[in-house]
């Protein structure tokens, strides 16, 4: 994953920064979100979108791209994970691609969150792929 | 006097369309419930061209109501269930009785979560009139 503070990005991570800009926007300003989170999850979309070949938009991915910057704002402001859930565990069962590309780039984001990722975020985060995919 | 006007629900999150009916049917003809997008749906309440906004997500946290923070503030929004908590009948007139006007659980608690909900708001509307729940 790119450096968040570099200059230039890919043209695949500035498509995906304007697709989502109006939402990010509304909930940076709402300080829903923190800017650290804001600029990995538009990396993170950019870079599973890339990795999977699928295309992110508004219609598809609105709550994918919310949980995501939600979730790891929580991380960025080392608040609590989400509590695991059973129904979601059982939901990704056999979703073993997805699960280790969110692993994969997830394990980018700790570096920059300097802190670990839990798995029940991982889940949260998997679950939502899937349900773009599994519409497409 | 009590309130018997049509409540406007709208519902945004995983299975939107689910949600909306089963708010629908939970209101007993005195529900209108639309499937919107979750800035949508939050900025009808905000216009006041809607009344109540349901929002679910996979852990019934954060994504589930993000966006009706964003525009309606933080004091609007209730998250009435997580995983680890289960919608209640308490909880729900507790959340409703504070003013709060935008709901938010798990997707996996909609079939009880939203009945719940719905009970509680008309509950409320009727005792406290169409003031009740304008944002």
């Amino acid at each position: 994953m790119a450096d968040p503070g570099a200059v230039s990005e890919t043209s695949l991570a500035e498509q995906i920064s304007a697709e989502f800009a109006e939402r990010l926007d509304l909930l940076e300003e709402a300080r829903q979100i923190t800017p650290l989170a804001r600029r990995l999850t538009e990396l993170a979309i950019a870079e599973i979108a890339d990795e999977l070949a699928v295309t992110f938009t508004e219609e598809n991915a609105a709550p994918f791209v919310t949980h995501l910057a939600v979730a790891l704002t929580r991380l960025n402001r080392f608040e609590r994970e989400a509590a695991p859930s059973a129904v979601v565990d059982e939901e990704i069962r056999d979703r073993t691609r997805e699960r280790e590309v969110i692993q994969r780039v997830m394990e980018e984001c700790e570096k920059l969150l300097d802190r670990e990722v839990p798995e029940s975020e991982i889940a949260y985060m998997t679950v939502h792929l899937c349900a773009i995919l599994d519409d497409e | 006097m009590a309130s018997r006007e049509i409540i406007r629900v709208v519902a945004a999150g995983v299975d939107a369309a689910g949600m909306a009916k089963i708010a629908q049917e939970a209101g007993g003809g005195r529900v209108e419930a639309a499937a919107l997008g979750d800035m949508q749906g939050a900025r009808l309440v905000k216009k006041g061209q809607a009344d109540y906004y349901l929002g679910t997500c996979w852990s019934g946290g954060g994504g589930a109501l993000a966006a009706a923070t964003a525009l309606l503030g933080s004091t609007k929004v209730g998250i009435a269930g997580t995983p680890g908590m289960a919608v209640s009948d308490e909880k729900v007139a507790q959340l409703v009785g504070e003013g709060k006007i935008a709901f938010g659980f798990p997707y996996e608690q909609s079939r009880s979560a939203i009945p719940l909900i719905i009970k509680a708001i008309l509950a409320h509307r009727d005792t406290n009139g169409e003031e009740a729940g304008n944002g």
